[in-house]
């Protein structure tokens, strides 16, 4: 993936697909832990709520799955079962 | 030689033999045509392009061709041809000048990959370029005319080529093309401006192409640095209102806007991230062209007061 | 979902020149200097999830009416492939994207195998039909009785006719973001059978065939 940062936002294109995307810093977050590592949702939740000093974590779980869904739909991220 | 120093006879004789080649810009296009209003248009149009040496090599060789059997006499017909391929049906014959621009817009862009081409009107101040994408029947068209009978130059109404090693925006200055209400509204604005026969019951309804002015078809080698992004919306009633918008977006929507970006992948997305880098991104709603001028005016006041 | 699940981004980073460790070390870096800075830009928690909006990409698929393409003026010129209007130009995949193997077989030790003849090979592109459909029961005048993908990724059929004719009948159900192919899956059947089979191939080999990833 390449990123792009214009002041508080991100473009990333992926090359695979040739989609490009304006990541919000959630979605952001979620690509950029996952370019580091394979993680499931567990993982990925508490990292993200770690680094970011999250406390609300059911809505953190809400969105994150909301927002995995919607990458995965799209072809950004895939599962490995 | 520009095509006016020709005559009719020779651009005629040049054209009916395959061997008038003009030049727009950075490409070359052998026009080929038996067609006569194609002559008269062109001499009208492109009074002051360049002729090329009918031996030299040209980018695109196009043919205007008649129909053919009965076609050729009968509801006459025009046909495209590139390449010995027709990639379109046959239009009615006074249908062949747009024909003939739609044809050029065509050939680039599907071939000139070795630019980041964007469906965006472009103008140029003090060497900078204000991109103003937008889909067809937005209105770009008609702001773009509005704004090179202002002072402001035109690169293009239709095409932003952006160079792959520096992003500079190559001037392609061909004419202006205008359809339905915007022709008289266009004539009204700029009562000096040459618009060519108006062509009437195409599937856009009725079109007409305003010439481009001798000194921007004089500075057609002169690129312009990209500085400003503006998309623009006519509203009717609407006060002119210019608003910063997301350089993230900015750069989305370019991409919607470009006819080769997935094409080109990752360099495609190096460069237009670039482009975006270096322009201030606005979003545009108006509804009077003098309102709209006065806008662009002062982005080019400011830019040339900081530079 | 399955939280046990692990994901992981689609795109695979292909380092092919030399000096892989080099690069791919650097790479890493990368990554973690542009998540350091993007969790020192978002002032914590709250932020992040207040900020959280719809996610805004280029589009996958089309969605012209009509699957028309055509730039600005090309309304009027009735392609004869087709004739219309959209804002998106026109393309599709090449039949190498197509034919893309994943070689997700494994031996019995568990490393992957790239033997072509004991495995059953799976595209590694999401294609928009059974790959394993026997030529001959789209393309109903083609005597090939192999899978549409054997046509795509096997060197034996890269000249056949029929690998361009799959390809545009697959850029029909699935086309490259942001782009837009002309035609239908049944349109593409049609001219297949029809007599402009020639026209139509020329035109879906030389201008539709402009995506390789």
């Amino acid at each position: 993936m390449c990123w792009k940062r214009f002041d508080d936002e991100w473009v990333v294109f992926d090359e695979g697909s040739g989609g490009t995307l304006v990541a919000d810093p959630l979605t952001a977050a979620i690509l950029m832990t996952l370019e580091l590592n394979k993680l499931d949702q567990t993982d990925l939740a508490a990292l993200v709520a770690e680094d970011f000093q999250i406390t609300d974590h059911e809505q953190l779980q809400t969105l994150l799955q909301e927002r995995i869904e919607s990458l995965m739909g799209m072809g950004w991220i895939e599962s490995e079962s | 030689m520009i095509l006016s120093a020709l005559g009719e006879q020779e651009l005629l004789k040049r054209l009916t033999q395959g061997a008038l080649v003009i030049r727009s810009g950075p490409f070359k296009f052998r026009i080929s045509s038996t067609i006569e209003n194609i002559a008269q248009d062109l001499d009208v149009l492109y009074a002051d392009y360049p002729v090329c040496n009918p031996s030299e090599f040209a980018d695109f060789n196009l043919a205007l061709e008649q129909g053919v059997g009965v076609r050729r006499w009968w509801r006459r017909q025009v046909r495209f041809q590139f390449d010995g391929l027709y990639p379109f049906e046959p239009l009615p014959i006074s249908h062949a000048y747009p024909q003939l621009e739609w044809a050029m817009n065509w050939c680039i862009s599907t071939q000139a990959h070795f630019y980041l081409m964007l469906h965006s009107a472009v103008i140029e101040r003090e060497g900078f370029a204000a991109i103003m994408p937008a889909p067809p029947g937005s209105g770009k068209s008609t702001l773009c005319a509005a704004l090179v009978n202002r002072g402001w130059r035109l690169l293009s109404d239709e095409l932003a080529l952006i160079s792959l090693p520096d992003q500079l925006i190559f001037p392609l200055a061909r004419p202006v093309g205008l359809k339905n209400d915007s022709i008289d509204i266009i004539k009204a604005y700029a009562p000096n401006a040459l618009l060519n026969r108006v062509t009437h019951d195409t599937t856009k309804g009725s079109v007409s192409h305003m010439k481009a002015s001798p000194d921007h078809v004089n500075r057609m080698n002169e690129p312009a640095a990209p500085r400003w992004i503006v998309f623009p919306k006519y509203v009717k009633n609407s006060p002119a209102e210019l608003t910063a918008y997301s350089k993230a977006h900015s750069m989305l929507e370019l991409g919607r806007n470009a006819f080769n970006y997935s094409l080109l992948g990752r360099d495609g997305f190096e460069i237009l991230s670039k482009v975006v880098a270096k322009s201030d991104c606005y979003q545009l709603v108006y509804s009077e062209f003098d309102e709209a001028v006065s806008i662009f005016d002062s982005l080019a006041l400011k830019a040339a007061s900081k530079d | 979902m399955n939280s046990g699940t692990n994901h992981t981004p689609s795109s695979t980073d292909t380092n092919q020149d030399g000096g892989q460790s080099d690069s791919r070390d650097s790479e890493t870096i990368d990554r973690f200097s542009r998540r350091r800075l993007l969790v020192s830009s978002v002032s914590g928690g709250v932020a992040l999830l207040a900020a959280a909006s719809p996610i805004k990409a280029l589009a996958q698929t089309s969605s012209c009416n009509n699957n028309q393409c055509t730039i600005s003026g090309m309304k009027s010129a009735n392609h004869s492939f087709k004739p219309g209007e959209c804002d998106m130009p026109c393309g599709g995949y090449s039949p190498g994207y197509w034919g893309q193997v994943a070689h997700t077989q494994v031996d019995a030790q568990g490393g992957k195998k790239k033997d072509e003849t004991e495995f059953e090979k799976t595209p590694r592109r999401s294609w928009p039909t059974d790959h394993r459909q026997a030529v001959n029961t789209v393309l109903m005048k083609s005597a090939l009785n192999i899978s549409l993908f054997e046509l795509m990724w096997n060197h034996k059929y890269a000249s056949s006719d029929e690998r361009h004719w799959i390809c545009a009948w697959l850029n029909a159900q699935k086309s490259p973001p942001g782009f837009n192919f002309p035609y239908s899956k049944e349109e593409v059947i049609r001219f297949y059978m029809g007599d402009r089979y020639h026209e139509a191939l020329s035109f879906f080999k030389n201008y539709m065939e402009t995506h390789n990833s």
